[in-house]
């Protein structure tokens, strides 16, 4: 059972709603605004009373007996986990004298409901059971949005994507909002990068845009194409319900935990480190996405979180940060997809980063950009992947060159580094004003992509990584 | 394999989906293209399937499907084709900081400050102090050399942050900022570097400022940071005699300040023809030829019977004083003839303001030797002066000596000296004295004092004087805006000692003139109980009638209950709608917010 030793810097900042709590956590420690500080006796619980702006103390505790950590306080604020809970944990990690002490009655109460509910919810882990026949219908009427996508692409082939005009960007949209109405999520999102290119087509109708339009359509042709190969066989073979399949997301599924875990898309004692953080806005900037890369320590895997917060939502979903410790994953689920596979996990023990684990990513880069490149190839080639593809490769070093460029250089082999601007800044810009010690003998991870006007596959540079930390670059 | 007609064929089908299938059949590029694929084609199966789809496109009655299938299959082979190996010309880095990286640094935090740093945020001036972490993060170093060209008051208090963090180590990406394309460029950069590496950047100040074709400010910056070394003299010299317009100013400027033979011929060309324009380098100047031509002015001044000298003019003689440290005689002669004026206080204010920034400039030297011997013969006149520089050497003392002879109603030196002196640097760990703008920023950063404000001038910012001063008002609101500021840019450690005196401020504030600045900062620091916030704010409110500012801080207070600002707000209104009308319409629609 987890105890109050399960403490570090990067639980409390993880936890924190936004770094601003951290820092208010702080100032509450040193005010010395806290008294009556407690454990239980086997350290599962901590708690203590707060000053506030209230007239009483407000009571705070810590609770580690569930496998994710329960904070609970008198205080108003509607932040959860609050600044005094954070404070709390603060004083507890800066080693001041928590007096041994019973439960306190209320906690105890809360533990034993909290334990009924955990039996309620073990007995119902299995997937609730789905219905075929409403599957079979969904997949009938997504059929139906198929084929009005496919009627969009080949009226714009027909007329030719020079005859797209500003006028029509209403329509389009129109016809991307439809496409939500037959649960095609993904090709929705695709439509809306279209409406969005349309309309920066109208400020430069260079050929570069034309290019992108067209780009775009092709990709909404092909995940029609495969989207109705996929529906079809499913048709056929009655089997409906969701599989190990990329599809089945840009189909407007949506996965849960139980249904990843049936379909074995699961790892037991996983241990991962994140390798890049950063924030996604989506091209019609109605959605934010946390975006973080992660290191299977074990395996050398890369995989990819996603916290997706669409604009509507955005209070009601907490922002993720970037990550720093070892975070030590009881289950680890993990979605269809290649090379970066998305993945989740309902609990975890975080642990410091010490320079063994740092170590430990760069013994795990590839030695080889060739064969990093052909692996990615696969993947970048496949229409309905990302266009990007996130590597962990080692390095000699890393030199700088003219128009925000960099060469990265390893062994006979060598790459040129260069941002993804469409989605990421200019990282090759912060690698210009690096500490040169940095750019010699360590570890890169970055995301490698194919530029069609040069036909080169370049490196968008995400971090480095040497014995004694990260370097993050975005 | 020769895949040139594979990209060919690529760019084809591109061009295709461009201009529309209805006359794909008569694509001759096209055909062309397609037909070129042949020895492809029979080197590998997929550029076959390729070339036969492609083929395909001029039989087929309806293209526009297979096209995309074409493009689609020609992508994935562009990727498969897409090649690493040819990389640019590149050269090591040589950039090295002595830093401790905070790797812990999470990217929201970095977010944060990079967004404040993009859009140029007051809250650079005063950051959180999680946010302190951050300064050796290369995110921020990147956006910070990126912003380091802007103008901007924020900007200019960060770099000093930065400063504080990289040293001189940051120069060479400094250079490398500087933008020599963009005619309007400001320069600021050359400020910076000046700053940290001083003269051993000689060579590049004398670059650019011989460069005809850099911006001119770019050129006005080098010219300054040349000032710093005596050594350049004679080549700023030259730059008096073959510059023209502002250029030539900057150096006649510097070329004064340095004195270097020869230049008195200059300095007597331009006094021979002088115009307002070129006070600047006579304030510059502490040759006898400067000395000579101010001491003439200062008669002329005194000596002025006809019409008499407006503040403007007198103000402008006096500014001529600076930088000149054996002029005894003018200070004593202004201070005779301010005695036979009604503006008598501003002009002792003007001159002592002069001697400050001396003492600014030099403190330790010939001015302290100036004002040390004007004191001894006009102590009240100087005090402000002589008080200054008793607080650079000792501050304690100088606050003390402030509390016992400064009179009650004289609170000129306690606004000159709290003006300056509370600033902190968290990277420092110590306080500076801020300079004026009459200094250019080359190679200046301020005088360190203490790392805490002794306990004598703390107890002075809470001097009441103020409020019982001929200009209270005015007097009242700017001791209270100096609280505001100050406890944004005193240390953590300060900050509970100065709230305090804050707060005791405005508590005698409120007692003698309710004003909506003092309530502002008991509400903010006070910790007043709700009672007695509502009999400060309502008082406030009812004496200051009619002001907008107290009508407002009614509505918006944050410590009342909806409740209580309907009543004051009521008592407003009755009040408006006997005295002043034109107030109804906004206390109403503040009431409206709390029906």
């Amino acid at each position: 059972m987890p105890t109050a030793r399960i403490i570090t810097d990067e639980l409390i900042r993880s936890a924190a709603p936004n770094p601003a709590a951290v820092s208010n956590a702080k100032k509450i420690c040193s005010l010395g605004e806290f008294s009556n500080l407690r454990k239980t006796a086997d350290e599962t619980l901590i708690f203590g009373e707060c000053r506030g702006s209230g007239k009483n103390p407000y009571n705070t505790s810590a609770d580690f007996s569930e496998e994710t950590p329960v904070f609970r306080c008198s205080c108003p604020s509607r932040q959860f986990p609050c600044k005094h809970s954070l404070a709390l944990m603060i004083e507890w990690l800066s080693g001041k004298n928590f007096e041994t002490s019973d439960i306190p009655e209320d906690i105890a109460q809360k533990r034993e409901k909290a334990a009924k509910r955990a039996e309620r919810s073990t007995v119902q882990t299995t997937s609730p059971k789905q219905n075929k026949s409403a599957a079979e219908k969904k997949l009938r009427k997504q059929l139906e949005g198929l084929d009005l996508a496919e009627s969009f692409v080949k009226d714009m082939l027909d007329r030719g994507v020079y005859s797209v005009s500003s006028a029509a960007a209403d329509q389009y949209r129109a016809l991307a909002k439809q496409l939500g109405d037959y649960w095609l999520p993904g090709l929705q999102s695709i439509m809306n990068q279209i409406v969005d290119s349309v309309q920066y087509l109208i400020g430069d109708p260079s050929d570069i845009s034309m290019r992108n339009i067209t780009s775009l359509l092709i990709k909404l042709a092909s995940t029609v194409k495969k989207s109705r190969q996929y529906i079809n066989s499913k048709l056929e073979s009655g089997d409906v319900l969701p599989e190990n399949n990329i599809l089945y997301e840009e189909l407007g599924g949506v996965w849960k935990l139980t249904q990843l875990h049936d379909a074995g898309l699961f790892k037991e004692n996983a241990v991962l480190m994140q390798l890049s953080f950063y924030e996604v806005s989506s091209y019609d900037l109605n959605v934010d996405t946390d975006l973080g890369y992660w290191l299977d320590l074990e395996t050398g895997e890369i995989y990819c979180t996603k916290n997706i917060r669409p604009l509507k939502a955005a209070k009601h979903i907490k922002q993720e940060d970037s990550a720093n410790g070892v975070y030590q994953i009881p289950t680890l689920y993990r979605y269809p997809g290649g090379m970066n596979p998305r993945v989740r996990w309902e609990s975890a023990e975080i642990s410091d980063a010490d320079q063994n684990a740092y170590k430990l990513i760069i013994e795990r880069a590839g030695t080889s950009i060739s064969e990093a490149v052909k692996a990615a190839k696969n993947e970048l080639k496949n229409t309905l992947s990302e266009p990007y593809v996130g590597v962990l490769l080692k390095f000699d070093e890393i030199e700088l060159a003219d128009d925000r460029r960099a060469v990265l250089k390893l062994g006979n082999e060598s790459i040129t580094l260069r941002a993804y601007y469409r989605r990421f800044p200019n990282t090759c810009d912060v690698l210009a004003v690096t500490d040169s010690r940095r750019l010699r003998n360590g570890a890169i991870f970055g995301l490698l992509h194919y530029i069609p006007q040069e036909h080169h596959i370049l490196l968008c540079p995400m971090s480095l990584i040497h014995p004694d930390g990260i370097t993050k670059l975005c | 394999m020769n895949t040139t007609p594979f990209y060919e064929l690529h760019d084809r089908l591109y061009d295709r989906a461009s201009a529309g299938c209805a006359s794909i059949a008569e694509d001759f590029r096209l055909k062309r293209a397609v037909d070129n694929m042949a020895p492809l084609a029979e080197a590998n199966k997929t550029f076959a399937r390729l070339r036969d789809m492609c083929a395909k496109l001029f039989t087929e009655p309806e293209p526009a499907l297979l096209l995309a299938d074409c493009i689609a299959l020609a992508d994935a082979l562009a990727v498969v084709q897409g090649s690493f190996q040819d990389v640019p010309e590149s050269h090591p880095s040589t950039l090295e900081y002595d830093v401790k990286y905070n790797k812990q640094a999470g990217w929201r935090s970095v977010k944060s400050l990079w967004a404040s740093i993009l859009t140029l945020s007051p809250h650079l001036e005063k950051l959180d102090p999680h946010e302190y972490d951050l300064l050796d993060d290369p995110r921020i170093l990147e956006i910070f050399i990126t912003a380091s060209g802007e103008k901007n008051k924020y900007v200019q208090s960060f770099a000093e942050k930065m400063f504080d963090v990289y040293g001189a180590s940051i120069v060479p990406l400094l250079k490398v900022a500087l933008d020599m394309e963009d005619e309007k460029a400001s320069g600021i950069q050359v400020d910076y570097v000046a700053r940290l590496a001083g003269s051993a950047e000689n060579e590049w100040y004398l670059s650019l400022a011989e460069n005809e074709s850099a911006p001119q400010n770019v050129r006005i910056k080098a010219i300054q940071a040349l000032g710093l070394d005596s050594a350049n003299g004679v080549r700023l010299l030259d730059f008096c005699r073959t510059e023209k317009g502002k250029v030539k100013t900057a150096a006649l400027i510097e070329t004064a300040r340095l004195d270097p033979p020869g230049f008195d011929e200059i300095l007597k060309k331009l006094i021979s023809k002088y115009r307002d324009t070129y006070a600047p380098i006579i304030e510059a100047s502490n040759s006898q030829t400067a000395v000579g031509f101010v001491r003439e002015a200062i008669d002329k001044l005194c000596a002025e019977t006809e019409k008499r000298p407006d503040q403007a003019q007198v103000n402008n003689t006096i500014k001529l004083l600076f930088r000149k440290d054996s002029v005894d005689d003018c200070f004593l002669k202004l201070l005779d003839f301010s005695r036979k004026r009604d503006d008598a206080r501003i002009i002792i204010d003007a001159l002592n303001c002069v001697l400050i920034d001396d003492l600014m400039l030099e403190p330790r030297g010939n001015y302290e030797a100036l004002v040390t011997r004007l004191h001894e013969k006009e102590p009240d006149a100087f005090f402000s002066a002589w008080c200054f520089m008793l607080f650079l050497n000792d501050p304690e003392s100088a606050a003390a000596e402030l509390k016992n002879r400064a009179p009650t109603s004289e609170t000129s030196t306690i606004r000159l000296l709290l003006k300056y002196c509370i600033s902190y640097s968290q990277a420092a760990g110590k306080y500076f004295l801020k300079l004026t703008d009459i200094f250019h920023t080359a190679g200046q950063r301020g005088i360190p004092l203490f790392t805490s404000i002794p306990q004598s001038l703390l107890e002075l910012t809470s001097d009441t004087s103020a409020l019982y001063s001929k200009n209270a008002d005015a007097a009242t609101a700017e001791r209270c805006s100096f609280f505001n500021d100050a406890i944004k840019r005193t240390s953590p450690a300060d900050l509970d000692r100065l709230t305090a005196q804050a707060v005791k401020f405005a508590y005698a504030a409120m007692e003698v003139i309710p004003n909506p600045h003092a309530l502002e900062l008991i509400s903010k620091y006070g910790a007043a109980d709700n009672e007695t916030l509502y009999r400060l704010v309502r008082n406030c409110a009812v004496k200051c009638f009619p002001d907008y500012q107290s009508i407002h801080a009614v509505a918006e207070e944050p410590g009342l209950t909806a409740e209580q600002k309907r009543s004051i707000l009521s008592e407003l209104l009755r009040l408006a709608e006997r005295k002043n009308k034109s107030y109804v319409g906004m206390i109403k629609m503040q009431l409206s917010r709390f029906s």
